[in-house]
């Protein structure tokens, strides 16, 4: 497989629907290192229909602060990837207003052996969530909203 | 002087923008928050703290997309131009 072909997506904050987990996998399948990838995980969070406390929810409203956010979110990668057995890490963020079951997030991890895959993957989820400059609104059924901090 | 505010979430809210130029007669971040605060109340109960007479240990400030690790409002300067921002703690999907 030639190089030259591999167009990688790039990891960031997105508009809703701007690219779907199937992009992203067709671009890490054409990663110039993908032969040395034994294990590709993914994690995808979606909007559940509770908030934390119990309230059900209508929907939910993104937003972030796209450059604070993507400069933290390649931060994040590059830490990432330098984990032994990391071949590489996509995190892609989505703003907007979303539906009930929407997806938000994706984090793909891609390594040589499934155990480091495992532990990058919940380390990289669990920085993200602390890291990025973004928000969530919960729009609860009853009208009310509130951004969660 | 003129800067650039930006707004997120609770802010974008509560002044119902996402930017707005500034202008201020000094380059402090006192009178940055004292011109946001006279104008939008919600966001003054948002983020200052009467009683220590300060931002919110919570609120985060960004100038020109670089987090501000010293928010003493007392010292901090702004320059004209500058994209200045209050953030709350982040809540990823």
């Amino acid at each position: 497989m030639s190089d030259n072909s591999f167009t990688q997506v790039k990891s960031g904050i997105y508009e809703k629907d701007e690219i779907n987990l199937s992009n992203i996998l067709f671009s890490l399948k054409n990663h110039p290192e993908i032969q040395e990838v034994g294990s590709i995980l993914t994690f995808t969070g979606i909007v559940r229909n509770t908030s934390k406390d119990g309230k059900l929810i209508r929907s939910l409203e993104i937003d972030a602060y796209e450059e604070l956010a993507n400069q933290s979110i390649n931060k994040i990668c590059k830490e990432i990837r330098e984990i032994p057995g990391i071949i590489d890490v996509i995190i892609i963020h989505f703003k907007g207003v979303f539906d009930i079951t929407d997806e938000l997030v994706h984090v793909i991890v891609a390594s040589s052996h499934r155990e480091e895959g495992f532990k990058a993957l919940r380390l990289t989820v669990e920085k993200y969530k602390k890291e990025i400059a973004v928000w969530k609104k919960e729009v609860f059924l009853d009208g009310n909203s509130e951004w969660v901090h | 002087m003129k800067i650039e505010m930006l707004y997120f979430a609770d802010f974008k809210d509560i002044t119902g923008k996402t930017r707005e130029f500034l202008e201020l007669d000094d380059n402090t971040l006192i009178d940055l928050n004292s011109k946001i605060f006279n104008k939008y109340i919600p966001i003054k109960n948002l983020i200052w703290d009467d009683e220590i007479k300060s931002l919110k240990r919570n609120v985060s400030i960004v100038i020109n997309d670089h987090m501000v690790n010293d928010k003493n409002a007392g010292k901090l300067k702004l320059k004209d131009g500058d994209k200045v921002a209050f953030l709350l703690p982040f809540a990823g999907g």
